[in-house]
């Protein structure tokens, strides 16, 4: 049962600079901690962070909080962090005899996932250093058909050889992945016996159960991906599992997936593939929980900090998943919320072309080492940040509230030398330029992003957080029509926030290839053991009754096609009728036709179900916020004026600035103006308005005609 | 920045914001079209081209299109814009389809279509597409047709035809071209995507003219197209200047065939000339002219221009001289059906080849230097599959090819090192009456040099539960003794890709006894290797496959011990030719390098082969 006592959610989101924490009270509040990340032992800086909330609280230390905790999430980039260093397990792969190559021929592809600039160019590309080497890889005579027909049975002895050459050589895990076990899973079934029997130390992972899915490669990818960082995950959970119940904490540790949704620690280690950029899922689930809060439910998550900027897309209250992501250049079968990202960041650097003399920015970026030039650390070249700064977007006493001073003048000398006097600009106009040309390359992104998928971003509520994203918000937002740019309040520790606002979710589903129309029964037959596995989950995590919420859906294509639409069934697990299959097959009709325009549904062809899959939630509790207090005139927050540059004035004009901790809700700007933050800095561009909503967040009209409000939704306040 | 065709000026950072979502649109639109077409080539092999033309017929903006296809319809358009003003006209929302090689396309069963854009009447761009269809009614089912001795053999040709008249699909148009093709389902969907892929070009096109204004955005177009020009000259300029020259032969039952090249650099100007290339075949092998030029704008955006906008100012600098009525520059009646993968290719490789020779004469793109693979064999089958409905598919195993090896480093294994990629073999067994006994790297195969060529891969099929018990096949792409790629500087040629029909092999007993054989000798039966030819499969028989493999770099006997080592430990490379071809001394039991030994082999093979000299 999941146990529910104690006062305080608490999430803890580790990054690659900060770990954060939020705490949240049955009162509602919000208290944060923030702590440097350890790579050495990630553990150690969750447990400074919390400690940090801890005293913010005025406790004595992170046990007083651990042993008041109702839940505990957390976010973690042990998978991410082992594939990008190669410092996973030591892995073997077991395959079907003549086809153990798969794996490192990837179908011929090198390509996907490299911008067009690294693709483009044959003379220099690689394939990515195999997870698994040749001599790591065992076949084992067998073979399966299509419909799952033993065309060759397993020979249990050479099993047993091939296993015993993978450990005399040393792995300490094991995948296995044999064509077809989708058809039939017994002969990697008995190999997977053979190992927990044999060798019960060994972490396995058998394809059939990591990813159900047809095509070879990508459920082999996915099965090694797994193998790989499954025993590090494991390891690295566990410790932190003991060390926090060593300080009080009471529950199971829940645990961030990439598909959104959390599990608990022994799940998350078996289905380790899934927490593969889950830290990037948490901003967009705590734009899907912040969106709820406000009646918004089509949201373009946007994140842009130092060196990238991402995209999330949360539509009809539903956040957008992709179901063959690409980490690695490798393709997985492995759902996660959709999130694209391009090098674009304060960090990014401004050039020009060689030989053509054109103004670049990105996607080469300063880092944080030497940073941006104005750091006065080394850089050299002038970055977006730079560019912020002699605009006069950003404070140089005030940034990060205060931890670093921004040299201004040393911003303007690189930009003048790099850019301006190349290309005969003022420095001004230079700068103006970077910052024209970084938020088209973001509006690109999120254009495509949008429109691709059949969605008018007009409309739609930009969520904008992350270091730099609200210098940039209202013009992106505005070249793409979009009407509403929202900053939340806590955007500096807004993973957590996604943390803590999340449901536990299993993600299954199952490959089973069949023509429209499709018989009820056999689509029932087909969903009862993956209804029936997800339940029994759920249950066995201690959900039960009117929390425990199961939805289909189908991937469907056109016959002949390979892409697929995922199209969702209503909620619950009642058995389909014809009627309801009729629908879901006129929603593919028109999810396609969305995407693709009128007319390129070519039915005639014929529609086919591909894919089934179950997402069953178990209902957590949920944070309640305590509204802000208080109201006033906007001049109360004023903490003095800067002349700051906006394009349509073609030069510097004094401009008021905000402090936000000294704005509350309802109070309106509605002029040019720069809010100051600790953590970002918001710029309300001429013929925009800003509000302060009653939780804190700070909401933009973009436009003249858009509408200013300021709704917060009162069921989700105390 | 420079004055633009109509003399606007743009400045750079409006020119650099715009001209990105110029190139986004004609992504996208392939994007389109790959996600939904229906056959193997569009969907899993982006063996398809989407790309925007000025209004003029100048190429625009390519996306992720193979670029000799884009030259090609450059062609096209032209062709298109000339034809029709003598007709009905063009009017906005039309549709062109062509796919006559003798006029642009590359073969019959490339099927192009060309649709003009407007805004408020204006004619301002078009855009350009084409799949590989499943099947144009030719004598051989899916196109490719071995036994075709004239175009007429070859299928369907259409010399411009309008499939859409003002926003209204013609129908009677329609249904006449699909009803002559063994597959009318099928092809309706191969054309019905690349009507997705213009509407949406057309959609994004109209909103984004509009709204930056006509005028800026053809001055953004005329100054992206300059752009590249303006690049291109000025990297070329910094070249040496020089001839270089290669030839390649394709060999087949009735005869061989050689094309020949030589690449003239002056300045910024480059001219292929292909005199000297053999009188055109008597099998489909043959290159229509615009196809010939598409392999040289390939061949160069895939070298010395790889990081350049692809469009019309990548053309200018550009001359190809090929005589009418050789295999370059196909006059009527000979056939071409089979033209991609084997005249294209070698023109490809030969293109390649002497840019390489250019390359090497220069200080700052020595390094650049990269062996072409040339091409190899390619198969499609046909027939009924398991579930009752007919199919043809290209194999679609190219992208298993190995690479070549580089100034600086291996060629890479199975890979094209391209935007292709293969079906996985679930794909295939789910939808052809086909089952594998193993698709793996070929050991031994690959080019061995200082850096050696990739590997390439090597697979055997069978019949399995097929309703007629047979596959039907065709044998095509580059055949011949040498087709997988020379090395160069010394370095070996890849192993040639081949394909062997075995006849009556021993595969059912061994399956009964429960085995899958995984090598030949197991297997048994009669091998017969596969010319240009229609062949049939027989649930004895098994296709046994291997693709083309790299060449090597520099002299084997300059290889990294250690590298050598490693190739044997990843099974690509045996233990008999790490000693025998590497000179590299290693124990076939622990796999430990003798360096003494090593050494010692070298220098006398060094010795030898200086004494076998002149």
């Amino acid at each position: 049962m999941i146990d529910t006592r104690g006062r305080y959610l608490v999430g803890v989101d580790v990054g690659g600079t900060f770990t954060d924490c939020v705490a949240v009270s049955g009162e509602g509040s919000m208290t944060l901690g923030k702590a440097s990340s350890t790579p050495q032992n990630f553990a150690l800086g969750v447990l400074d962070a919390v400690r940090d909330a801890a005293r913010n609280l005025g406790m004595a230390g992170e046990g007083d909080l651990l042993s008041a905790t109702r839940l505990f999430y957390h976010a973690c980039t042990i998978g991410d962090n082992t594939l990008i260093t190669r410092t996973g397990a030591r892995t073997g792969l077991i395959a079907t005899a003549g086809f153990g190559d798969t794996i490192l021929m990837m179908r011929g592809g090198v390509v996907a996932g490299l911008p067009e600039s690294e693709a483009h160019h044959m003379a220099a590309l690689t394939k990515p250093q195999p997870l698994v080497p040749k001599p790591l890889i065992a076949e084992v005579n067998e073979r399966m058909d299509f419909e799952g027909d033993a065309l060759v049975d397993l020979d249990e002895a050479e099993a047993e050889r091939a296993i015993g050459k993978l450990v005399e050589r040393g792995v300490e895990s094991v995948a296995v992945s044999l064509l077809w076990s989708i058809a039939n899973d017994g002969h990697e079934r008995i190999i997977g016996e053979l190992l927990e029997r044999r060798h019960p130390d060994l972490f396995v992972t058998l394809s059939s159960e990591a990813a159900p899915f047809q095509g070879e490669y990508e459920r082999t990818a996915t099965t090694v991906f797994n193998a790989y960082i499954g025993p590090r995950i494991g390891s690295y959970l566990n410790q932190l599992r003991a060390l926090l119940r060593d300080r009080g904490l009471r529950r199971e540790p829940l645990i961030m997936q990439a598909y959104g949704g959390v599990l608990g620690v022994d799940d998350s280690v078996r289905k380790a593939v899934g927490t593969i950029e889950s830290g990037p899922a948490a901003g967009v689930a705590a734009c899907h929980y912040m969106g709820r809060l406000s009646g918004i439910d089509n949201i373009v998550a946007a994140d842009m900090g130092g060196t990238t900027f991402k995209v999330g897309i949360i539509r009809g209250g539903a956040m957008e998943r992709d179901y063959q992501p690409v980490f690695l250049r490798y393709r997985l079968l492995s759902p996660k919320i959709w999130v694209e990202s391009i090098g674009a960041g304060g960090g990014s650097i401004a050039w020009l072309e060689e030989g053509t003399g054109l103004l670049k920015v990105g996607p080469r970026g300063a880092g944080a080492n030497p940073g941006p030039v104005c750091y006065n650390r080394g850089g050299v070249e002038p970055t977006v940040t730079d560019a912020s700064l002699v605009l006069g977007y950003l404070n140089p006493e005030y940034f990060l509230g205060g931890q670093i001073a921004l040299d201004v003048e040393a911003a303007r000398r690189a930009i003048e030398e790099k850019v301006a006097r190349p290309l005969g600009m003022s420095v001004t106009e230079a700068a103006g330029a970077i910052h024209r040309i970084v938020n088209a390359q973001m509006s690109d992104l999120i254009r495509n992003a949008t429109v691709q998928r059949g969605h008018d971003p007009r409309g739609d509520t930009l969520f904008a957080f992350g270091g730099a994203c609200p210098v940039h918000a209202g013009r992106f937002a505005a070249e793409l029509g979009i009407e509403q740019v929202v900053v939340p309040a806590t955007a500096s520790v807004h993973g957590a926030v996604g943390l803590v606002s999340s449901d536990v979710v299993y993600e299954e589903g199952v490959s089973d290839r069949c023509l429209v129309p499709v018989p009820a029964d056999r689509v029932n037959a087909s969903f009862a053991p993956v209804l029936s596995k997800v339940r029994g989950r759920l249950e066995d995590a201690g959900f039960a009754g009117a929390d425990i919420t199961l939805a289909r859906s189908v991937d469907m294509r056109y016959r002949y096609q390979v892409h697929e639409i995922n199209v969702p069934i209503p909620p619950g697990e009642t058995e389909l009728t014809e009627e309801d299959l009729e629908a879901v097959y006129e929603r593919f009709d028109g999810l396609y036709e969305a995407v693709y325009g009128k007319g390129s549904a070519y039915r005639a062809a014929g529609r086919e179900i591909v894919t089934l899959r179950v997402t069953g939630s178990g209902a957590l509790p949920k944070p309640v916020l305590r509204p802000l207090e208080g109201n006033g005139d906007v001049s109360a927050a004023e903490k003095g004026t800067r002349p700051v540059c906006f394009e349509e004035f073609g030069d510097f004009v004094t401009t008021p600035l905000y402090d936000v901790a000294r704005m509350r809700p309802g109070m309106v700007i509605s002029e040019p103006g720069v809010i100051e933050t600790p953590i970002t800095t918001i710029v309300i561009n001429p013929g925009d308005r800003a509000v302060m909503d009653e939780i804190g967040n700070v909401r933009i009209a973009v436009g003249s005609r858009a509408a200013l409000s300021s709704v917060v939704s009162r069921k989700f306040l105390r | 920045m420079d004055h633009s065709g109509d003399g606007r000026t743009v400045d750079p950072v409006t020119f650099e914001i715009l001209s990105h979502r110029l190139q986004r649109i004609a992504k996208e639109m392939g994007t389109t079209i790959e996600r939904v077409g229906g056959t193997v080539n569009t969907t899993q092999m982006h063996d398809y081209m989407a790309s925007l033309y000025r209004a003029d017929g100048e190429i625009l903006a390519t996306g992720e299109s193979m670029p000799w296809h884009v030259a090609c319809a450059g062609f096209t358009v032209k062709w298109i814009i000339e034809r029709f003003a003598e007709y009905d006209g063009v009017h906005e929302d039309d549709v062109f389809l062509l796919n006559d090689p003798y006029v642009s396309a590359v073969h019959q069963s490339d099927v192009y279509l060309i649709s003009p854009i407007h805004v408020e009447g204006r004619l301002i761009a078009w855009s350009a597409s084409f799949v590989h269809v499943m099947d144009i009614g030719a004598m051989s089912p899916g196109g490719d047709s071995p036994e075709a001795k004239e175009i007429c053999h070859e299928g369907l040709r259409i010399p411009g035809i309008k499939l859409v008249d003002r926003g209204n699909l013609r129908k009677d148009v329609f249904d006449t071209l699909i009803n002559m093709t063994r597959r009318p389902d099928m092809v309706a969907l191969d054309i019905n995507c690349q009507l997705a892929g213009h509407s949406v070009a057309k959609s994004r096109m109209r909103q984004f003219y509009s709204h930056h204004g006509v005028d800026l955005m053809d001055a953004v177009a005329a100054q992206m197209i300059d752009y590249s020009e303006r690049a291109l000259r000025k990297r070329l300029e910094a070249i040496p200047d020089g001839e270089w020259s290669d030839s390649a032969a394709i060999e087949s039952r009735e005869g061989s065939w050689t094309v020949r090249l030589t690449l003239k650099k002056q300045g910024s100007r480059m001219v292929f000339d292909f005199t000297g290339t053999d009188p055109q075949a008597s099998v489909g092998v043959n290159l229509p002219y615009h196809a010939t030029f598409g392999t040289c704008f390939e061949g160069l955006v895939e070298t010395v221009a790889y990081d350049f906008p692809r469009n019309h100012g990548l053309f200018r600098p550009i001359e190809t001289i090929a005589p009418p009525g050789t295999l370059v520059n196909v006059t009527h009646p000979a056939p071409v059906s089979l033209n991609t993968t084997s005249g294209g290719a070698t023109a490809k490789y030969v293109v390649v080849s002497v840019l390489n020779g250019m390359l090497a004469g220069s200080e700052a793109w020595r390094d650049e230097i990269m062996v072409r693979i040339w091409g190899g064999r390619r198969v499609r089958t046909s027939g009924v599959n398991q579930h009752g409905s007919f199919y043809s598919t290209s194999l679609a195993m190219s992208p298993l090819s190995g690479s070549g090896a580089r100034a600086t480093m291996d060629g890479v294994d199975t890979t094209k090192l391209d935007f292709m990629t293969c079906p996985n073999v679930e794909w295939l067994e789910m939808n052809c009456p086909m089952l594998f006994l193993f698709r793996r790297h070929a050991r031994d195969q690959q080019g061995a040099g200082r850096y050696r060529g990739g590997t390439g891969a090597e697979m055997a099929f069978s019949v399995h539960k097929a309703p007629e018990g047979k596959i039907e096949g065709v044998a095509f792409g580059v055949a011949g003794l040498v087709n997988g790629g020379r090395g160069i500087f010394g370095g070996y040629p890849g192993a040639p890709s081949i394909l062997v029909h075995l006849e009556g092999t021993a595969l059912g007993a061994m399956l009964d006894a429960n085995r899958m054989p995984q090598a030949l000798e197991e297997l048994g039966g009669t091998p017969r290797v596969l010319p240009y030819v229609s062949f049939e499969l027989s649930p004895d028989d098994v296709l046994y496959y291997t693709l083309g493999m790299g060449g090597g770099y520099g002299s084997p006997l300059d290889r990294d011990p250690g590298a050598v080592l490693k190739d044997v430990e990843n099974e690509l490379v045996s233990v008999e030719t790490a000693l025998h071809v590497y000179g590299v001394v290693i124990d076939p039991v622990s796999l430990v390098v003798d360096l003494q030994a090593t050494e010692d082999l070298r220098r006398q093979r060094l010795r030898e082969n200086r004494g076998a000299g002149p």
